[in-house]
């Protein structure tokens, strides 16, 4: 049996303030258009965000051409630094090699760098070797979505510096 | 550790490690502390045995805050942009310190006068910074961030055993070897610092030979190639414009502390000395016997700092680092303002307890707090800071105490520590001060069920 002793982390940087980004991995309404995969869409009605500590993180995710297939994340948070932490604790379900009984942590931590940008980073784990590389190549797509819903906001300033 | 990248996104997968990989990987620490622990206990009694006054001390101890304020925060952003296929990013830094520990600390007993000390301690403070603080970033690069803690805390243990040791080879070695040379440095001395030269050098190649360091990619390559030429200083000012406001307090909290522990380090062996061997006379027999005996006492609280560091850590989660933290500064607080006026020499080590809880706290508490405030990718850089606010105190320690003590004090080391002792009270008042936020550390509660259920795969 593979051992469950691997963690992603993936980074990218964004051309928008921090608190933009925040707000966009905590409003219910942004978070549904773009945390999903290619091929995947995330439910409107099953987001349910409240970034405080203990506050609950869930949201059902489902395929484009199959709707019976569907990935189920339920978490509460764990920490919550505006603007500069989240960290939940969640279960997730619906995807192969990993197990819904066995939680894993989600850290997303967003770092100010020059001339207006942002460095995104994503912790997340623990899961099998196998389990984190299918994984990384739906983080890959999920944050292409994030760059595509960013676009499409005119960014207001980052208040918060 | 594989890689997955595209033109914009850097993907990494870190293989958990092991409780043992972890220890070897920090073994290193152990041979840096260890000479940290020489600076503390044997270097101010070498000025009083080549004729350095008192009052002298903390101009002669400037090395310490100086490179400490230069060296740390300059070479974390220099390994940052560091990456060789042979030696690594981290592990370069390792070795030139720990290169540079063994041959100061092998030198050290020859020195035949003040100047020639003075000059070897900036030498070998150097060497220290050099490599200590590549070591703390060399945790956020190996370590996902569910085991950074534990890797503070190796090192955090490692500092209590690498400090306990070379005080402890001070005693021993005082009981091996008789004599003195012709600049009036005892035999012994020469001892102990061989023997921190080879756990120097011989500890840092244990963990470079052990531990491999993780490539960057590609395109972390080229960034890394593009940041070269960027200003290193503006990096560290625009980090420190950027702290979390509680990262800020913690400053106020280290103002107090760290003065306070530059101040029982430097006068604790004087204080042995007119409390428990009834001499001030630093050229006497009964006060070598003294710097010995608190170099047995330094060991103790030592001791006492890497047996409770992980219960502390469990504390800490429990009911908040501020707490603990605040909590352990006042057990020092007890300890040593009874410290000064207890004259039997074996009674000495039950205070000191309260001083090494409060070590052990110090030494871990505040990282474990400051990892949780900024982001990982920022880990060297605030390190660095962290580090400032260390040596910043130390250095105002260094620059006014040789006045506070002469004027205030009486030019009395009872005072002195009992000086300490109230600093440190300032410092767990300070903490209170810090929000902390509640911990939610358990994870059951994520059993309950969605709010819209689609029904399990």
């Amino acid at each position: 049996m593979e051992e469950v002793d691997t963690i992603l982390e993936v980074e990218r940087e964004f051309a928008c303030p921090r608190d933009v980004l925040f707000r966009a991995f905590t409003e219910p309404a942004a978070f549904s258009q773009w945390f999903a995969p290619t091929g995947w869409h995330v439910l409107p009605e099953s987001v349910e965000l409240n970034p405080q500590l203990g506050g609950r993180i869930r949201h059902t995710k489902v395929r484009d051409d199959d709707p019976e297939k569907i990935w189920v994340v339920d978490g509460v948070y764990t920490e919550v630094f505006y603007p500069d932490v989240l960290v939940t604790r969640q279960r997730i379900s619906g995807i192969a090699g990993i197990d819904p009984s066995r939680p894993v942590e989600l850290r997303v931590e967003f770092t100010r760098l020059g001339q207006g940008k942002t460095l995104l980073r994503i912790v997340q784990g623990p899961y099998t070797e196998s389990a984190a590389l299918d994984y990384s190549d739906g983080w890959e797509s999920i944050l292409d979505h994030l760059q595509t819903y960013l676009d499409t906001l005119n960014t207001p300033k980052d208040t918060t510096r | 550790m594989s890689q997955t990248t595209t033109a914009t996104t850097v993907i990494r997968r870190k293989p958990m490690m092991s409780m043992k990989q972890i220890l070897l990987m920090n073994l290193g620490f152990f041979g840096i502390q260890y000479s940290f622990g020489m600076q503390q206990t044997a270097i101010n009694p070498i000025y009083n045995f080549l004729g350095a006054s008192p009052e002298q001390l903390p101009l002669l101890n400037m090395a310490g805050p100086i490179t400490g304020l230069f060296i740390q925060p300059l070479i974390g952003s220099l390994s940052d942009r560091t990456w060789s296929e042979r030696w690594g990013r981290r592990k370069p830094f390792f070795l030139i310190g720990a290169t540079g520990c063994a041959v100061c600390l092998f030198c050290f007993p020859f020195v035949s006068a003040v100047w020639m000390a003075a000059l070897l301690l900036w030498l070998l403070d150097a060497s220290n910074n050099t490599a200590m603080e590549p070591y703390r970033a060399f945790i956020a690069d190996k370590l996902p961030p569910s085991q950074t803690a534990k890797g503070f805390l190796a090192q955090s243990f490692f500092t209590g055993l690498g400090i306990t040791l070379a005080n402890i080879s001070l005693f021993l070695f005082q009981h091996v070897l008789s004599g003195m040379t012709a600049a009036g440095l005892p035999y012994w001395v020469f001892g102990s610092f061989m023997l921190g030269s080879v756990c120097s050098i011989g500890t840092v190649l244990v963990s470079v030979l052990s531990t491999p360091e993780i490539p960057p990619s590609p395109e972390e390559l080229a960034r890394l190639r593009s940041k070269q030429n960027d200003n290193a200083l503006k990096g560290i000012w625009t980090a420190i414009v950027e702290m979390p406001t509680q990262l800020r307090k913690l400053a106020l909290v280290y103002l107090f502390q760290w003065y306070a522990m530059n101040v029982y380090w430097q006068y604790v062996s004087l204080s042995v000395a007119k409390s428990a061997f009834d001499t001030t006379d630093t050229h006497s027999s009964a006060y070598e016997s003294a710097v010995t005996w608190t170099g047995l006492i330094n060991g103790g609280y030592n001791v006492v700092t890497f047996c409770v560091a992980f219960s502390l850590v469990a504390f800490a989660k429990k009911h908040g680092a501020k707490y603990v933290h605040s909590a352990c500064l006042m057990l020092a607080v007890i300890g040593l303002l009874f410290f000064p006026h207890i004259g039997n020499r074996f009674l000495l080590f039950l205070p000191i307890i309260g001083l090494g809880v409060a070590w052990a706290s110090i030494m871990g508490v505040p990282y474990i707090m400051a990892v949780r405030m900024v982001p990982s990718s920022r880990y060297g850089v605030y390190m660095g800071i962290i580090n400032m606010m260390i040596v910043i105190p130390q250095l105002l320690q260094t620059l006014t105490f040789g006045a506070v003590y002469k004027h205030l004090l009486g030019s009395n080391p009872t005072n002195a520590i009992t000086f300490a002792a109230i600093l440190l009270g300032c410092a767990a008042v300070a903490m209170l001060w810090i929000k902390e936020p509640p911990i939610v550390r358990d994870v059951d509660d994520v059993s309950a069920p969605a709010k819209v259920q689609m029904g399990e795969e």
